[in-house]
């Protein structure tokens, strides 16, 4: 179905880690952190129509 | 065959979280929490063939099925506060997680009220 949502979360979050720790020693820790939010805000938008799906179809199925 | 899949991708999931664990805990929460909503995504259409056959038994059964509704509506509330009280737990917020299960049994205790009335008036009547 959608199982390549967990290998791009997986990557992304590779990534970011890769891309935090080039940026920590090259000296600008800033901006690492600043890689690592921009990950996680990427992250959360893939995964939150999914869970918006999910709760929605539970609150019809069982008309809650 | 359903049955292996969801097993296996639970693995690849698990293995993924917990290599991201050490660099970044926050996204191999979001990976366990997003497997998670994947595998009910996937066991939903399970649960719509067994509520259309929950329906075809109410039309046998004919009357005397409104408190049916109840139970559907408390197995739904079990199936969602456990889901979320999980995801608390993995986080490790234990504390966080009860009162979530808490929660939900007084909504179910509270949505049971009518049966338990009915009841107690039915052997009234007697």
């Amino acid at each position: 179905m959608s199982v390549g949502l967990i290998f791009k979360i997986a990557a992304v979050g590779i990534l970011v880690t890769v891309l935090s720790q080039v940026l920590k020693h090259s000296g600008r820790d800033e901006h690492a952190f600043l890689a690592s939010l921009a990950g996680l805000i990427l992250v959360l938008s893939w995964i939150v129509p999914y869970i918006l799906e999910l709760f929605e179809t539970i609150r019809k199925l069982f008309e809650l | 065959m359903e049955l292996v899949k969801v097993a296996i991708f639970g693995i690849a999931t698990v293995l993924l979280a917990v290599e991201l664990k050490g660099h970044k805990p926050v996204l191999s929460l979001i990976l366990g929490m997003s497997g998670a909503i994947l595998i009910m995504m996937f066991s939903l259409d399970k649960i719509l063939k067994v509520m259309e056959q929950i329906q075809t038994v109410f039309h046998l059964l004919g009357q005397g099925t409104s408190y049916f509704m109840i139970l559907i509506k408390v197995l739904g509330v079990t199936y969602l506060c456990q889901f979320s009280s999980g995801i608390c737990r993995d986080a490790g917020f234990g504390n966080l997680a009860e009162q979530i299960q808490v929660f939900g049994k007084l909504y179910i205790m509270l949505s049971g009220m009518p049966i338990l009335l009915a009841f107690i008036e039915m052997i009234q009547n007697l």
